[in-house]
């Protein structure tokens, strides 16, 4: 556990500062749009006012309605979503490159880190811990910046032409956000539940690639399209047979799936960094 | 340093385990407000089954809701297993195929789109089968039929041979069974090119159960048929319980007016056609509701008012009672049919301002209501009409418990009603 530990902390030093920069960029940008956004709504408005003579925001608000946060976020909509597609585009690359930078590093460092006296399971447990650590803290940090961004909004605008809206109803309706960060709890564990099978999946390619080379290339990419394939078996039985399933049939299948390829990857994983990768 | 790491890395977990499960936490502990439909007038059991498709608008986003005399469901807050579980929800369009489904689950599999009959021993459900030969454009085709013994759950399967048409659109549009042979009400039609009905019939088959074949056909004589500038269209009367058993088979005809429409060479539509029939429409000359008596082949017609063109017009079958209503937001004119012979049993007119309310929006059969949506002091409300004499039995509204009038009246103009329907 010990061990364990350590080279989850180990993991998680590495990548900090790219971490901290797309933290930094996500506020950034987000912030910043939103500001950028609020005050060419504000001249928008008082260009407007002139033009009709409304002397006041609430006869502009009584003859245009107020706009609400996620209008706002909808005129600026790269500002809000293009970080958040970098994050996770970013810890995609970075779930190959948590292996591959072992090996392809200034010190080649994965002789070191395969030498240890402990199991070389810890090293697996420490990576998967850490990449699930960077999705989770993205999460929770744009979970942060929601309200942060709503009293920018709520500043910057007169109370005449804001409109309250709350965190829960914002995410609900934003085609990106309800994805990411779903309406119940359960859905919560099942969508990082399947991306935590899927970070698996991508490990074991890797370890494939890393065990056979050239003819892991292969392996590894066979592996990653028969898991993709299994996943969307359910889908395919009912489209392709035409043996309609009930959704929540599809949706048991799903979890035994995805639950049969987690198990078969870690087991393969184990596999090949206990058996097939030598120093 | 290495305590500092350790420190960072511990606050990382704390902040991932505080940010997401406070957001949780806050989800599941605020709730949108809970409406429910109450009676105004008549017993509350009336609004029992009764649902209300909303929106509740509130932070500028708008809350997709289902209101009935039990409170408020909204989509957004349903448990995600609730949502996957819910077959009746999932085949819902479809009234009685959602109550069927939750019954029959084995035998409903993937075979929603069928036409059924569901009587006091059986479940029977029947589709036409293409089958390709030589020719893949002109497909023959058979009846396959399905059958679930609903005492011993067993079920059987057999094909019977449609004998060949000139016709190249046919579904089944009713089933009903008497003894040992099905009665299957087949639509035909010939479609052209531009989308018009060239010609268009109903035949009944007899099927035998015991032969499993086609064992005699009659086609239904409604006294008028396609021609130069005429169009039929058919339509199966809307029943509630459409797949239990019936004794008659109600039809709307309507013949169209479609000179109009017609080049000046005496070729029709077609794509060189095609703005003209965009702008022009066809129009009503003939409306008419025709009953076909099953036992006796007997048909029975009657004439319906036209069509008007800015008001809403519905069929709908009740039991014995076909109600014909018509409706421009102000007003409905309801009439009522028997079944038996397509009399005119009785007519009325529901005005808003009778009925005390802004606007009347639609209208909804349920077992044996008609049920109006209506708008009163900006508030939804609901009617329920007896289909027997169209008396008023029932009169409810949407309403709120445990605020203030203020609050009530506020959260209560945030609501729009975008359709009712009944549930079994």
């Amino acid at each position: 556990m010990n061990r364990y530990l350590k080279l989850v902390v180990m993991e998680l030093h590495r990548f900090w500062k790219i971490y901290a920069a797309l933290m930094l960029l996500t506020f950034l940008s987000q912030f910043g749009g939103l500001f950028l956004t609020l005050r060419s709504y504000l001249t928008e408005v008082k260009g407007r006012m002139y033009a009709e003579s409304l002397y006041d925001y609430a006869a502009y608000a009584e003859k245009h309605g107020p706009e609400s946060f996620y209008t706002m976020t909808s005129r600026m909509e790269p500002w809000f979503t293009a970080p958040v597609l970098l994050c996770i585009a970013a810890l995609l690359f970075y779930v190959f490159m948590i292996w591959y930078r072992d090996w392809f590093g200034k010190n080649p460092f994965v002789y070191r880190m395969l030498m240890l006296p402990t199991s070389r399971m810890n090293l697996y447990w420490a990576k998967l811990t850490a990449i699930m650590v960077f999705v989770l803290g993205l999460v929770g940090w744009q979970l942060v910046l929601f309200p942060l961004h709503m009293a920018l909004y709520r500043s910057m605008l007169p109370a005449e032409l804001a409109v309250t809206q709350s965190v829960e109803s914002f995410i609900h309706h934003h085609s990106v956000f309800q994805t990411l960060i779903p309406q119940t709890f359960t859905e919560f564990v099942l969508y990082y539940g399947a991306g935590l099978m899927t970070v698996t999946v991508l490990f074991t390619s890797v370890l494939i690639e890393r065990s056979y080379r050239f003819k892991g290339i292969a392996g590894g990419l066979v592996y990653a399209a028969a898991s993709l394939f299994a996943m969307l078996a359910p889908q395919l039985v009912n489209d392709g047979i035409g043996f309609e399933l009930y959704p929540w049939e599809t949706f048991l299948l799903l979890v035994v799936i995805g639950a049969v390829l987690l198990a078969l990857s870690l087991g393969i994983s184990r596999y090949l960094l206990i058996r097939k990768i030598t120093v | 340093m290495k305590r500092k790491r350790y420190w960072a890395s511990g606050l990382l977990a704390a902040f991932i385990i505080l940010s997401i499960g406070i957001y949780y936490i806050q989800a599941a502990s605020s709730h949108l407000p809970q409406f429910r439909l109450a009676a105004l007038e008549g017993n509350e059991a009336e609004a029992e089954g009764l649902v209300l498709s909303a929106y509740y608008n509130h932070d500028a986003l708008g809350e997709q809701a289902e209101i009935t005399a039990s409170g408020t469901r909204y989509e957004s807050e349903r448990p995600f297993l609730d949502r996957v579980g819910d077959l009746e929800g999932w085949m819902g369009s479809v009234q009685p195929i959602g109550r069927l489904t939750l019954q029959y689950p084995r035998f409903m599999r993937g075979r929603a789109f069928a036409e059924y009959l569901d009587d006091e021993a059986w479940v029977i459900r029947a589709e036409l089968e293409p089958e390709y030969g030589v020719d893949l454009l002109k497909p023959s085709y058979r009846f396959r039929i399905d059958m679930l013994d609903k005492k011993t759950g067993k079920s059987r399967s057999f094909r019977a041979d449609l004998p060949e048409s000139k016709f190249d659109s046919k579904s089944i549009i009713d089933l009903q069974r008497f003894g040992t042979t099905i009665k299957a009400a087949v639509q035909y039609e010939v479609i052209g090119m531009d989308g018009r009905r060239r010609e268009s019939e109903i035949r009944i088959y007899d099927i035998d159960l015991n032969e499993e074949k086609i064992t005699g056909s009659a086609k239904v004589d409604f006294g008028t048929s396609a021609g130069d500038g005429r169009e039929i269209r058919i339509f199966r009367v809307f029943e509630y319980h459409w797949t239990k058993p019936s004794d008659s088979l109600a039809l709307e005809v309507s013949v169209m007016d479609v000179s109009d429409l017609e080049s000046k060479d005496g070729t029709s539509g077609g794509i060189a056609n095609q703005n003209a029939t965009a702008v022009r429409q066809p129009v009503m000359a003939e409306h008419r509701l025709v009953i076909y008596h099953y036992g006796t082949g007997e048909v029975k017609q009657t004439s319906l008012p036209l069509s008007l063109p800015d008001a809403s017009q519905n069929l709908f079958r009740t039991g014995p009672v076909v109600l014909w209503t018509r409706s421009d937001g102000q007003a409905l004119d309801l009439k009522g049919y028997r079944a038996s012979d397509a009399a005119l049993a009785f007519e009325k007119k529901l005005t808003a301002r009778v009925l005390g309310a802004e606007s009347i929006g639609q209208t909804a059969i349920g077992p044996d209501r008609l049920y109006l949506a209506l708008t009163a002091s900006g508030t939804p409300e609901v009617a329920a009409v007896d289909p027997a004499d169209g008396h008023l039995a029932f009169r409810g509204a949407v309403t709120i418990d445990g605020v203030d009038e203020n609050e009530k009246k506020r959260l209560l103009s945030s609501i729009g009603v975008s359709s009712i329907s009944v549930r079994s």
